[in-house]
């Protein structure tokens, strides 16, 4: 079976959620939503599958929480991005342009049947 | 450190369900709205909301479990960090105190040291089991005959060992072993070796079995059977090298070959002391007599069938008993023919210990109001601590657990010094079991004791740490942060608790006091009058006879007249005597009656001895009529007998001049002497007979020197003395008889040395109590004293007020102190010799000791409060 747009997503769900919010502290459904205006809803991302990855995050200590009070006086269980998930996110990220780079100088060189 | 501080931003900590349940609702919400935003109704844009969110309740499930996990490793983490928190704080604190720590852990390291030394006793006597199979089916089994040869031709006096094999519903196996000692020649060297003739099954009761080679086969317990020995563990190193080609090898017991066919393991030596085994063939003949002295001290064991208890096979013993021999119609059941292994073997040994223990626990909770004390008197300087911290927001349970904290690491402290304080005294502590249980399991510092040891000292700091705990979490803020409030409004109640403290003190002490005078006057009655002997100046040795060399009837008394000739000088006697008194030998219990009476109601038990003339003058004991012959007349059979046997066979009568019989033989008794303590010093009297040596002669002999030289010159001159006739005869257990008198007594002499010094220890204590309590009192009074001299107190009147305190608190105590020692005094009773536990002169003397030593020890705050100068006092507001 093919790999989906949404399967790729999975395994690349952490560096999103990092990027997310190395541009300021967000709550979960903001990061949903950030996810989709800048993916232009390419992505199918499960929004339920991103609180458990934010755990996972928060055991690294790359993502830290905290709770607030909302406009519409709500508990809100906000993200922010910790020293070391700034270096994480800047880490993964090179990786995944280096690796993206050599697929795509893969993908777009003339075949070669000799 | 945002996670040191998560946890002080919800009091109770994370509601870990809420919390999930809200950050997802808002989720679903936020999303919902966002669908009805774009046209959706109510009820369509919660459903897309959901769909978009996934499985709601699978997520939900996942964060839970995760965040409960988290939860509780955080919490763990926490108090971990607390308590490092806690015991970084406590060490600083008691660095900065140094004189306060050293002096604590000092108490703490005499009170827990003494409960270590005697709890590794008791271990090793009661609680630890025997290094057998199930040890606690091991029972001992008394009045078991074992076969010999000739019994056949005497009526039997005892049940046989096969009729206790017999009795299935009781014993599952029996065996009876009898100690003796030979000459051993093929090791290394010669030497004299403790033997145990076993029974077969004897290993197999005891669930042991060799560590090399085997036990021996059914073949070598039958008569005529292939002579072999099983060695111990000690005797294979010392003699063999630890070689396991000792397995075959031939060794030399007094002229008999045997072979070696097993090792035992390094733990096993039971009984006590022994270096080989020999099966025991039945009926036995005569030949093994050699080891015995002519007498086979049979000591029977077994194993108790299953189901069965001890008091049953007790019933089935004596009934046993009952079937054999003479006894009576009036004969009284014997109940304690059966007895645990491990009862047995320790012996009378089990009450000195029990007070030992009690009294280690005593000095241990004088301890403890001691350090109390110190604590709480350190307390009143640390208020002003607690308060800042309180008002930094520590909460009362924190304050409390740092205390405790600190408490626990000066009582383990306190143990650390107590271990090594119990590791070093070991050597004197052995002394307190019985030689056949320390060799089987002697005292040593094990895990049990280290355990013990730190529960002891964690049980000690909780119940010195609880009362200055409970004071200071009670600070008074207010008072405590003003700077003059330092003595201000708790310190009555404080006065109060150090007042109970030194009176618990104070009667605690006594009640030692008491114990430890009570022990001191047996143990001066004993010296003093009770020996029967006087030891002063006479030395012993002892003499074997191997029966090759000396076999002829006259050998031995040629011999030995020989050796006490030449020892005999101007100034010098000597004697000889079949077994010496106080050496743990008791002879054999001969059943006399007087010749005109001779009948069961007449006779009396007479313990049998052979002595030459001269022996009662040298041993020192009072003879009246004559002495015992120096050749024996045949057709005049006399003997000597002591006033216990005397009074026995003859009350109100003067036993010299009378005939006396056992079985066909009659004597005439030509001399009463005074009653001499038989086994040990602390023997009731037993009734003797002493018999002419020259018509009586045995293959041993105790030789007894009295002279005024130097006892090093009396051994040497007693050695040359049998090395001139010969000189491959050796003389062994060469002492002063005041040394085997005090041997005899070991025991009792270390009890008492302990009972002393846990009293010494105690009256120290208590009278540093006394002293520390009326000082800080005087420091706390200072003021006042200061106002009472402004306003014209004298000098004297300051001192009676001071002292008064003391005396109060010393009554008191003393009084708490009598009145214990009193409703305590029985449970010594039978540790005492010749004093009642009541004695009032000891009572009244310690009581008295204590008083002075306590008002002495208020004299000195008394005098500090003297040089109170009015003016300072004052300005000190």
């Amino acid at each position: 079976m093919a790999r989906t747009k949404g399967d790729l997503m999975q395994g690349t769900l952490g560096m999103l959620i990092l990027k997310s919010l190395a541009a300021g502290d967000l709550h979960g459904y903001g990061i949903a939503r950030w996810v989709e205006d800048v993916t232009k809803r390419s992505l199918a991302i499960e929004e339920g599958s991103l609180y458990p990855a934010l755990r996972r995050l928060e055991d690294k200590r790359w993502v830290a929480s905290r709770w607030e009070i909302s406009d519409t006086n709500r508990r809100v269980r906000v993200y922010a991005l910790t020293r070391a998930g700034r270096a994480q996110l800047e880490t993964e990220a090179s990786v995944w342009m280096d690796f993206a780079r050599a697929v795509t100088l893969v993908l777009r060189s003339e075949p070669s049947l000799a | 450190m945002p996670e040191r501080w998560r946890r002080y931003i919800r009091f109770w900590g994370p509601d870990v369900d809420a919390d999930i349940a809200d950050e997802l609702r808002y989720h679903v919400d936020m999303r919902t709205a966002y669908y009805r935003e774009s046209g959706m109704s109510d009820a369509e844009a919660r459903r897309a909301a959901r769909q978009s969110f996934g499985d709601l309740d699978a997520v939900t499930r996942q964060l839970r479990d995760h965040d409960r996990r988290n939860l509780r490793w955080q919490r763990r983490a926490d108090m971990l960090q607390d308590l490092m928190q806690d015991l970084r704080y406590g060490l600083r604190q008691l660095a900065s105190a140094p004189r306060f720590s050293v002096a604590v852990i000092a108490v703490l390291a005499l009170g827990i040291g003494a409960n270590t030394a005697i709890f590794s006793v008791i271990d090793a006597a009661v609680i630890r089991p025997l290094p057998f199979a199930a040890p606690d089916r091991l029972v001992s089994v008394s009045n078991v005959e074992v076969p010999w040869e000739l019994s056949g031709r005497h009526p039997k006096s005892a049940p046989e060992l096969a009729d206790f094999r017999a009795d299935s519903a009781a014993f599952s196996r029996v065996a009876v072993y009898a100690r003796g000692s030979l000459n051993l020649a093929g090791g290394t060297e010669p030497v004299r070796t403790q033997i145990a003739y076993v029974t077969d099954d004897f290993f197999r009761t005891l669930g042991r079995t060799t560590a090399v080679g085997r036990e021996p086969v059914a073949a070598e317990f039958k008569r005529g059977g292939p002579k072999v020995v099983v060695i111990a563990s000690s005797l294979w190193q010392q003699q063999f090298g630890g070689e396991r080609s000792v397995i075959g090898r031939e060794v030399t017991l007094n002229a008999t070959r045997y072979t070696v066919v097993g090792v035992m393991p390094p733990n096993f030596r039971f009984p006590a002391g022994v270096d080989l085994w020999i099966p025991l063939a039945l009926p036995f003949g005569l030949d093994i007599m050699e080891a015995f002295r002519n007498f086979l001290p049979s000591e029977g064991i077994a194993r108790l069938a299953p189901n069965a208890t001890v008091a049953q096979a007790a019933q089935h013993v004596d009934a046993l008993r009952r079937r054999y021999r003479t006894v009576t119609k009036d004969d009284a059941p014997v109940t304690d023919l059966v007895r645990p292994l491990q009862t047995t073997l320790l012996g009378d040994r089990r009450a000195g210990m029990n007070i030992l223990a009690a009294s280690a626990l005593l000095l241990l909770l004088i301890a403890c109001a001691n350090v109390t004390n110190l604590m709480l008197s350190r307390a009143a300087t640390r208020r002003r601590e607690i308060a800042v911290r309180v008002v930094l927001g520590a909460t009362r349970g924190r304050v409390i657990r740092q205390l405790f904290v600190e408490g626990a690491l000066l009582a383990v402290g306190g143990a650390v010094v107590a271990v090594l304080v119990a590791a070093v005294t070991m050597r004197l502590l052995v002394a307190l079991l019985p030689p056949a249980l320390a060799a089987i399991a002697p005292p040593t510092i094990d895990g049990r004791v280290l355990a013990f040891t730190l529960v002891i000292a964690l049980a000690t700091s909780l119940v010195f740490g609880v009362w200055p705990a409970l004071g200071l979490s009670r600070v008074d803020l207010g008072s405590a942060m003003k700077l003059a409030g330092a003595g201000g409004g708790g310190s009555r109640r404080r006065g109060a608790a150090h007042g109970v403290l030194v009176i618990a003190e104070v009667s605690l002490a006594l009640m030692l006091l008491i114990g430890a005078g009570l022990m001191i006057e047996s143990m001066r009655n004993l010296l003093r009058e009770n020996s029967g002997v006087r030891p002063e100046n006479v030395v012993t040795g002892r003499l074997t006879f191997p029966g090759r060399k000396y076999s002829s009837r006259t050998a031995v008394p040629e011999f030995l007249n020989g050796v006490l000739a030449r020892l005999r000088a101007p100034g010098v006697d000597a004697a000889a005597v079949s077994a010496l008194p106080m050496e743990g030998v008791g002879g054999i219990g001969l059943r006399v009656a007087p010749a005109e009476a001779y009948d069961e109601a007449h006779a009396a038990m007479g313990l049998f001895l052979i002595a030459t003339p001269g022996y009662f003058n040298v041993i020192g004991a009072r003879l009246r009529g004559s002495d015992l012959p120096a050749t024996a007349d045949t057709a005049h059979k006399v003997a000597v007998i002591n006033e216990t046997l005397a009074k026995q066979l003859w009350p109100g009568q003067d036993a010299i001049g009378k005939q006396m019989a056992f079985g066909p033989e009659r004597r005439t008794v030509i001399g009463v002497v005074g009653d001499i303590r038989t086994r040990r010093l602390d023997d009731t009297a037993q009734g003797q007979l002493y018999l002419p040596m020259s018509e009586q002669a045995q293959s041993y002999a105790s030789i007894v020197v009295r002279g005024s030289a130097d006892s090093r010159a009396l051994m040497a001159r007693l050695r040359d003395a049998v090395r001139v006739d010969d000189p491959n005869l050796p003389v062994y257990q060469m002492r002063r008889m005041d040394e085997v008198i005090a041997a005899s007594i070991a025991p009792r002499r270390t009890n008492t040395i302990l009972l002393v010094l846990f009293g010494g220890l105690a009256v120290l204590l208590a009278t540093v109590g006394v002293y520390a309590v009326l000082s800080y009192g005087v420091a706390q009074r200072t003021r006042e004293i200061g106002v009472r001299v402004a306003l014209g107190a004298q000098r004297s009147d300051v001192v009676k007020m001071i002292v008064g305190d003391g005396v109060r608190l010393a009554v008191i105590g003393v009084t708490i102190g009598l009145l214990g020692a009193y409703l305590l005094s029985r449970f010594v009773a039978s540790l005492l010799y010749g004093v009642s536990p009541q004695d009032p002169r000891i009572f009244a003397a310690a009581a008295i000791a204590l008083a002075a030593v306590a008002g002495a020890a208020a004299w000195i705050p008394a005098l500090r409060a003297t040089r109170v100068d009015p003016i300072t006092a004052l300005r000190e507001e």
